[in-house]
């Protein structure tokens, strides 16, 4: 391998596309408002052509890797497979329409510098769990998403978001020591390991109580950034951030990291079959189905707008670990097509909940009633991801939604299936309500005013993002068996995770 | 024709025109001219009905989950009174709306509840058909809720309600069908195996909640009515429909002998049947009381797919006679909603007047099954299928019953549309247009069906010349009309309640509002169980909290981020690019 191989550096350099911006913004005179949109918009698009190199070389079978020591017998390892690009995608395309959002959104607020210099480094770090080729690897970056998260959930600087920041920094550094204190007694029962597809063939030598503690352990922690019952505390509380922080936070990094990182300890760390063997799939199930429930339930009560959709991540994240843990092939595809349907959609959702804030300073569920007139392409774009978190066909969400439910029965745990209906039901109650009262009630009273008639109902650096993810989570729905499609991938992904 | 072999995605022609109008709707500058062919956009359905080859269908592999487009024997006739109901009430619709402000509004929700119900006529896959009856049940609300009166909100939300428990059961009920299956496609399927008759109860709450099946007709006489008139007509002529079909696409029909099934279909759709007449006939407003002959009508409908499910060998047949009857009823309820529609413009004249009398009589004696109307051949087709089945006795008396009950409902129909009768202003051509093709369609529509062989399977073994069997229900029905005339005449008439129209809506509502408030108490019982929780894990972290407010500090110096940041940032780069070259 020589040191100019592309197949070796690519990795590393999709992880620096956004560390290097983000160093150069965090440099950056606050007032060099053009220079930092340029690094930003950049770094993203360099990413995703990075990304889209990989993604066309693997599917002609090709593979990457950056291995690089770090202490004797440790390797950094970043690889890029077939499940980690279905991550790395995603948050590289999020990424870019969370950047444009973010530049309109934050126009003119001060500490810009700040926000985008964090905001790079959140993305950089992301990508590194999603490449991250061992478990001590996607450690250090999970680490460092953590911490770079704090400043943008803090942005704003008030009281609130404070306290914010606090509820949410003392959850995720629980949860990332539990990781690690995880990671660590894997690697001194069993020594260094890759992240493998079908888990790491030595665990069997290891005594099973010991295994089943340590599962336990890395679930409980990555379970804080998924957001499982009873560890999703801090989720609804950090919806103080910023609209594009939202979006990031539920769609593009954070709560994906967590669930992405159960994929990786069930799939690639343990091995399906070893944890069928352990016994610790039905209770991961069982938990993920809890978590579905309880986050819709309490959703149901929010009238805050952004604290309703932060509870309805807390359960929708969760299908993903339902589809993981219930383990069978279909089930396995339902829950990582979820990964990128549910950002899809969530994001979605955030967006136009920003624009709502920003342009009518509607926060409340209560204050939406006409809404659709006044804003109808956000609205427009609130309704289809509405209708996809609820699983109506054609969209992203039914497709998830029948691959788990079919997997389900397909390995006999149908009591799946009056969950899912049940997530369903309860979406319905609490997500119907608004697309009625935007669209077929009349305001209560004028809206503020300066808007001309014929007019985008947002600057088009508002508008235009969630516009393309709800049109995102048309057609990924509509051409579900299309090649190259996210389910497309699933399946490729799960035929090597299950292949023979 | 061959064409449609060739490029099956022609077959999407007929769904996708009337959703490009619906989209092109939105846009200002061209919504004159498309409100001008908009009613038009059904034609394709018709055409397709008409002249496409049964037996053919192509694959759209790039499409949802790979969808499966096509005609088969079930489906031509159900594309024909879809084709046929949708263009009537589209003509219908561009004259009696031509005033309404929010046209335009009224026919994107029509446009795009067409284009699902003639996608799901045209599905041949499991998914496909959810797919487009969604879409369906979509358009619909929009239909129900138009003219934003407070009774048709409340209807509007009843209907959202059963269609979302409906939504679940069919999720559910065709998981558990294509799990058994196997295979997404209609069509041939292995012998079930799990879930049998688990799907098909899903699957018969989930699509009896569109045809109506009592108790799950609630919505139905709320929304039917409620929308204007010519969205009442596709509604309750076509629309309602699209559940049958699904009960026909999804229920093991001619594949296993499913008894338990069988009667239970029966005896809901004898069910149905009589509470359709027994509330229906208490009704003071005349669409409402069509919409519960629509509840009566539905339910033979399902004791023809009891007979199917009895016997899988003259399944054929009765699969043959519940789609004629499908039509017949379609063709004549949509004549019938439409006449109501038009009693407001009473013609002065005595050649209009009697031309009006005609047109409002001539569907209901159909839907009485007065011989030789439409009706009289599909309910002899109705029996004779009961027959083949081997069911004799009390289901083919209660079907003359049925009979009897429905020709005092269409009487009671006739005095209501008279009394309402009114001299108004002319009705615009195409108001006439719409209800005259439906009423010609209605009258001698099934007579010039270009079909022998479905004419062939039911007719066959029915008597064309009206029988005993057909006449005397008939009789009775006039005879009790008769008798409760000179009741009333006499003053020796008892009283009856008018019932509210949703029957148990009402108590059903009241009781939920009651346990609105025990849900209240249940979620406040949870919200304090997450307090209990806080304030343990508060007491339980009292010394963490301790250590929490040191965070604070470090919290504000992070906070000057705009000095130590870019610092950090360059060491943790420094970091991974010595890393890196390392």
């Amino acid at each position: 391998m020589t040191d100019l191989d592309p197949s070796f550096w690519l990795p590393a350099l999709t992880v620096l596309s956004s560390l290097l911006p983000g160093v150069a913004i965090s440099a950056l005179p606050e007032e060099r408002h053009r220079t930092r949109t340029a690094l930003n918009l950049a770094g993203a698009l360099a990413k995703l052509v990075l990304v889209g190199v990989m993604l066309l070389g693997i599917e002609r079978g090709a593979s990457y890797e950056t291995r690089l020591p770090l202490v004797a017998g440790l390797d950094l390892v970043l690889h890029a497979r077939a499940l980690p690009m279905l991550f790395v995608t995603l948050s590289a395309l999020l990424w870019l329409l969370t950047t444009v959002y973010a530049i309109g959104y934050l126009e003119g607020s001060p500490n810009r510098a700040r926000f985008f210099g964090a905001f790079s480094v959140c993305v950089s770090a992301t990508t590194g769990v999603a490449l991250a080729g061992s478990l001590l690897t996607f450690v250090v970056f999970y680490e460092l998403l953590t911490l770079a998260t704090y400043p943008l959930v803090v942005h704003r600087g008030t009281p609130e978001a404070l306290r914010a920041g606090r509820v949410y920094l003392a959850y995720t550094l629980g949860g990332g020591a539990l990781v690690l204190v995880a990671s660590v007694w894997l690697h001194a029962l069993a020594g260094p390991f890759d992240f493998v597809e079908g888990g790491a063939a030595d665990l069997r030598m290891i005594d099973r109580g010991a295994l089943t503690a340590i599962f336990a352990l890395l679930i409980a922690g990555l379970g804080v950034k998924t957001a499982l019952v009873p560890l999703h505390g801090w989720l609804p509380v950090a919806m103080v951030a910023p609209a594009p922080v939202s979006a990031l936070l539920h769609a593009v990094a954070v709560v994906k990291a967590g669930a992405f990182g159960v994929v990786r300890v069930v799939y690639d760390v343990f091995g399906i079959g070893l944890c069928a063997d352990l016994g610790v799939t039905r209770p991961l199930a069982l938990l993920a189905a809890a978590t579905i429930l309880w986050g819709s339930v309490r959703a149901l009560h929010q009238d805050e707008l952004k604290r309703r959709l932060a509870y309805s991540t807390v359960s929708q994240v969760s299908y993903v670990v339902l589809g993981v843990a219930v383990a069978g092939p279909m089930a396995t595809i339902g829950g990582l097509v979820h990964l990128v349907h549910q950002g899809l959609m969530k994001i979605t959702l955030f967006f136009c909940a920003g624009n709502l804030a920003e342009t009518l300073e509607v926060h409340r569920v209560s204050q939406l009633r006409g809404v659709g007139r006044r804003m109808p392409l956000t609205m427009a774009a609130f309704t289809v991801a509405a209708l996809g978190m609820i699983g109506v066909p054609p969209l992203a969400g039914f497709v998830s939604k029948w691959f788990l439910g079919l997997g389900a029965i397909d390995v006999g745990e149908v009591w799946v299936v009056p969950v899912l209906v049940g997530s369903s039901l309860l979406n319905a109650a609490y997500f119907l309500p608004i697309v009625r009262a935007a669209w077929f009630e009349e305001p209560a009273g004028p809206w503020p005013a300066d808007h001309a008639p014929g007019r985008l109902d947002a600057p088009w650096l508002l508008l235009g993002p969630p516009l393309v993810t709800a049109a995102l989570t048309l057609l990924v729905g509509l051409f579900a068996a299309s090649p190259l499609s996210p389910l497309d991938w699933c399946r490729l992904i799960v035929l090597r995770e299950y292949g023979p | 024709m061959t064409l449609l072999r060739e490029v099956p995605a022609l077959w999407l022609v007929a769904p996708l025109l009337p959703l490009l109008l619906a989209a092109g709707l939105i846009v200002p500058a061209w919504r004159a001219a498309l409100l001008r062919v908009a009613p038009w956009a059904a034609l394709p359905a018709l055409l397709l009905a008409l002249v496409a080859p049964v037996g053919t269908s192509g694959a759209l592999p790039w499409l949802f989950f790979g969808a499966r487009v096509g005609l088969d024997d079930v489906g031509r006739p159900f594309l024909l009174l879809t084709g046929l109901g949708w263009l009537a009430a589209g003509v219908h619709a561009s004259g009696y709306l031509a005033t309404d402000a929010r046209r335009d509004v009224f026919t994107r929700w029509f446009l795009v509840a067409m284009a699902g119900n003639v996608g799901l006529v045209l599905a041949r896959d499991a998914l496909t058909f959810v797919l487009f009856f969604s879409l369906m049940s979509l358009g619909a609300y929009g239909l129900v809720v138009h003219d934003r009166r407070p009774s048709s909100v409340h209807a509007g939300r009843v209907y959202v309600t059963l269609v979302v428990l409906g939504e679940m059961a069919l999720y559910a009920g065709v998981l558990l069908w294509v799990a058994d299956g196997g295979d997404l496609a209609f069509g041939a399927r292995p012998p079930h195996a799990r879930f049998t008759e688990l799907s098909a109860g899903l699957l018969l709450v989930g699509f009896g909640i569109k045809a109506g099946a009592a108790p799950l007709h609630l919505w139905l006489p709320l929304a039917h009515p409620a929308a204007p008139t010519p969205a009442s007509a596709v509604l309750s002529g076509a629309m309602i429909k699209a559940g049958l079909l699904g009960w026909l696409r999804f229920l093991p029909l001619g594949e296993v002998a499913a008894p338990g099934l069988a009667v239970f279909c029966m005896v809901q759709g004898f069910a149905s049947a009589f509470l359709g007449v027994i509330v229906g006939v208490t009704q003071r407003d005349p669409k409402t009381l069509l919409a519960y002959s629509s509840i009566s009508q539905m339910g033979l409908m399902n004791v023809g797919v009891g007979a199917a499910l009895l016997d899988p060998r003259h399944a054929a047949t009765a699969v043959a006679a519940v789609s004629l009857f499908a039509v017949h009823h379609a063709l004549a309820k949509a004549a019938l909603f439409l006449g109501a529609g038009a009693v407001g413009s009473w013609p002065a004249g005595r050649a209009g007047r009697a031309l009006f009398a005609v047109a409002l009589t001539l569907p209901a004696l159909a839907l009485a099954g007065v011989p030789p109307t439409s009706g009289a051949v599909a309910k002899a087709g109705l029996k004779e299928a009961l027959l083949a089945a081997g069911v004799d006795g009390a289901p083919i008396t209660l079907l003359a019953l049925s009979t009897v009950g429905t020709t005092v409902l269409m009487a009671r129909l006739l005095l209501l549309l008279r009394a309402r009768a009114a001299a108004g202003g002319r009705l615009p051509a195409s108001v006439v247009a719409g209800w005259g093709a439906m009423v010609l369609a209605s009258g001698v529509g099934l007579w010039l069906l270009p079909w022998p062989d479905l004419r062939q399977a039911v007719l066959a073994r029915t008597h064309l010349v009206p029988g005993w069997y057909t006449i005397w229900p008939v009789a009775a029905g006039l005879g009790l009309v008769g008798l409760w005339g000179w009741l009333v005449r006499a003053g020796r008439a008892p009283a009856v309640p008018e019932v509210p129209a949703g029957d148990l809506v009402v108590p059903i509502e009241r009781a939920l509002g009651r346990s609105a408030e025990t849900w209240a108490a249940v979620t406040a019982g949870a919200e304090r169980l997450v307090g209990l929780g806080r304030s343990l894990a508060a007491a339980l972290g009292a010394r963490g909290a301790a250590a929490l407010g040191r965070l604070g500090r470090v919290e504000a110096a992070l906070l000057g981020w705009e000095v130590s940041g870019g610092a950090l940032l360059l060491v943790l780069v420094a970091l991974f690019v010595a890393l890196t070259w390392g």
